[in-house]
């Protein structure tokens, strides 16, 4: 399964550039991240890719086929869940008749609702109207019927939300599973640390670009991260200031007999650092800072 | 595909607004059936009571001295009570065909000789009913009724046993011809329109689940359709099994054989024909099924169009209502297009047994008429729809 997003570009009428010339290649067995500060475009790419919106320019490929006639949309409609709203679900139906109805809808046979309902663990109220869940149990139902429908490619928008520590890391390890079964997952979220912690992929959106990817299985760079009262302590060295108070000391700009010393010293000094790539949160202080 | 059918049949049917409106018809039948017709038998067939009270009248009137207009109605009006008297004898005997036979001549008698009570050109006249109901023309409906139930009882008349229910037309596929005729069938119709009205702009309420499923438009409103129709029929036996229960223990369920009046013209030759009950209903139900049909893509199209549901809502409500509008100006006398207007053709059971032919003193109202008439403006609809369904970017829920 290779999805294909070609030159999309999207402007609305009092907002130009929403999507912004984005050629993206991404393929089956991976999970990728789409970060971006709220009303920056990310689920405007998403409802691009489900063709709820049209394209001003450019053309979203599933294998090689794109949105044309009715009947192509179809078979690529066929392929693609889009994780639902919660205010969406139908209040007077179960949580089961959810599931059942995503799971009919889109001829899954392999994956059982019952499987689904244990795997979210919500036997206890999966039988119950959807009025009655709280938030969290929605979002759960919500996750359960992409799950239910079990396409190539899940659209995963703010999936995280509401959610507890235990229900998130639950979600991840499911995650993880799905991407073993060889599905594409696009994820929108702002658990950013989490993301990492699962996405193959992240791309950073700015402006209606995409101004950074990061690829985690690629030898990501490494830095020396200290906090910023220390910044007297500190040997003179080409620190950058993040805005979210660290300063940040790229190591590969260090010769190897600088580096050692510099770690000796901090060590010595019980200068707290951290070594190691930047997470994303750093990356989102960095790039959208300005922006707020 | 079923799983989306099932799904839409239970939200139409959790739907409160729909759960109210159903609720409401089923009341209202119940209310209907015991307050007005088809309950009680029509206003041509005298209670012994009335009949009683009339014939000692008309005895006292004959024994009076009337002056100049004594040798008018004198000899009519013991005419007239012998009649009566003979219905009087036939009922408490229980001799049904003797009755029967009576009670045309008694029809018969009315035919000739009544005048409307205001005129006092005639001591006869016609129910008082129809001049209480401050209807257009009293003694044209009156004379129509009149004619219809005559009709309906001349083959009564050739059996050696005729049912005193049959006689009365309050046997259970009687009673649902007249419900049918006295506003039945129009209840049903604004049912139709309440449940359909909303179906897509219902669905902006769940837009992200509604617009991610992999169907087409053409797909979901067709599905949404049938949908509306299987909950129909529902109602409508629903509402079928409510009538039967109160009917068939009292007057039993009849013959579909029985016959109904058909009012026709051939030119300026008008005339009444039997029709079997049987056909008859079947005829209204073709025109009612077609009707529904109309509706509900009516408003599909119009929520499809606008996104929004009044604008299908005042459209369905100017169809179905709309006909008094012409009616009531005598527009629809002085122009014979309005016999082929849609409107004229709401009542599939007026257009079966000829009411609306009468009202529109025209023989062209047939079943065959509505038929072409609805089922024009429902290949128009289609067509439209088809077009708006098969649109590139086309969405049932925007």
């Amino acid at each position: 399964m290779e999805l294909q997003l070609q030159n999309l570009a999207l402007s609305f009428k009092n907002k130009p550039n929403v999507i912004h010339d984005i050629s993206l290649t991404m393929n089956g067995g991976s999970i990728v991240g789409i970060v971006a500060p709220n009303g920056t475009g990310k689920t405007t790419l998403l409802r691009l890719i489900l063709n709820d919106l049209k394209p001003q320019a450019g053309k979203v490929l599933v294998d090689g086929k794109s949105y044309g006639s009715q009947k192509q949309s179809l078979a690529l409609h066929r392929q693609m869940c889009l994780f639902p709203v919660q205010d969406d679900l139908y209040p007077d139906l179960s949580g089961k008749s959810h599931l059942e109805y995503y799971a009919k809808l889109w001829h899954n046979r392999s994956k059982s609702v019952k499987q689904i309902i244990n795997v979210l663990d919500m036997r206890d109220y999966i039988n119950q109207p959807v009025r009655t869940y709280s938030m969290g149990m929605k979002q759960r139902l919500c996750f359960g019927m992409v799950m239910a429908a079990n396409t190539p490619i899940m659209l995963l928008d703010e999936f995280m939300n509401g959610l507890d520590t235990i229900n998130v890391a639950r979600m991840s390890r499911i995650l993880r599973g799905l991407r073993a079964e060889g599905k594409l997952i696009i994820t929108v979220s702002h658990l950013l640390n989490n993301l990492q912690g699962y996405a193959d992929l992240i791309y950073f959106m700015r402006d209606g670009k995409i101004i950074k990817t990061i690829d985690q299985h690629e030898q990501q760079p490494l830095y020396i991260q200290v906090a910023e009262e220390n910044a007297s302590r500190l040997p003179r060295m080409p620190w950058e200031h993040y805005p979210n108070g660290m300063l940040v000391l790229p190591i590969q700009k260090l010769p190897g007999e600088h580096f050692n010393q510099l770690l000796l010293g901090l060590a010595a000094h019980h200068i707290p650092f951290k070594l190691g790539p930047l997470d994303l949160d750093t990356y989102f202080n960095e790039f959208y800072e300005t922006d707020q | 595909m079923m799983a989306y059918f099932r799904f839409q049949f239970h939200q139409l049917l959790t739907n409160r607004k729909n759960l109210a409106v159903i609720g409401i018809a089923l009341v209202a039948l119940i209310c209907q059936f015991v307050f007005f017709p088809p309950n009680t038998t029509p206003v041509e067939l005298p209670t012994a009571t009335v009949l009683t009270r009339d014939r000692d009248k008309n005895i006292a009137f004959v024994n009076e001295s009337h002056g100049p207009n004594t040798a008018v109605w004198v000899p009519s009006t013991r005419e007239f009570a012998k009649l009566e008297t003979q219905m009087l004898t036939a009922q408490k005997q229980g001799k049904n065909k003797a009755y029967v036979r009576a009670t045309i001549n008694y029809l018969g008698f009315l035919r000739r000789y009544a005048a409307n009570p205001d005129a006092q050109s005639s001591p006869f006249h016609y129910p008082l009913t129809y001049y209480y109901e401050n209807r257009q023309y009293p003694d044209a409906d009156a004379a129509y009724a009149n004619v219809v139930l005559t009709q309906s009882l001349i083959p009564l008349a050739k059996q050696a046993h005729p049912d005193v229910s049959t006689i009365h037309q309050q046997t259970f596929w009687q009673t649902l011809f007249r419900g049918a005729l006295g506003g039945w069938l129009t209840a049903l119709l604004l049912i139709t329109i309440l449940l359909a009205n909303d179906l897509l702009t219902s669905e902006q309420r769940h837009r992200s689940i509604a617009r991610s499923l992999p169907l087409s438009p053409w797909h979901a409103i067709n599905t949404k359709t049938l949908t509306v129709l299987g909950t129909l029929a529902g109602a409508v036996t629903l509402l079928i099994g409510v009538t039967a229960v109160c009917v068939i223990p009292f007057h039993g369920l009849g013959s579909l054989t029985t016959a109904v009046s058909n009012f026709a013209k051939n030119g300026s030759y008008a005339y009444v024909q039997p029709l079997a009950l049987g056909s008859a209903l079947l005829m209204m139900l073709g025109l009612t099924v077609l009707l529904m049909w109309l509706f509900i893509r009516l408003n599909l199209l119009c929520q499809l169009l606008f996104h929004n549901e009044l604008i299908g809502l005042v459209l369905s409500a100017l169809l179905l209502f709309g006909e008094p509008l012409y009616f009531m100006q005598g527009i629809a006398f002085s122009v014979p297009q309005t016999a082929y207007y849609l409107p004229s053709y709401m009542n599939p059971a007026a257009i079966v047994n000829g009411l609306q032919n009468f009202r529109y003193d025209t023989g062209q109202m047939t079943p065959l008429s509505g038929v072409i008439v609805i089922g024009s403006v429902i290949v128009l609809l289609e067509i439209m729809l088809f077009i708006v369904t098969h649109r590139r970017h086309a969405a049932t829920v925007k």
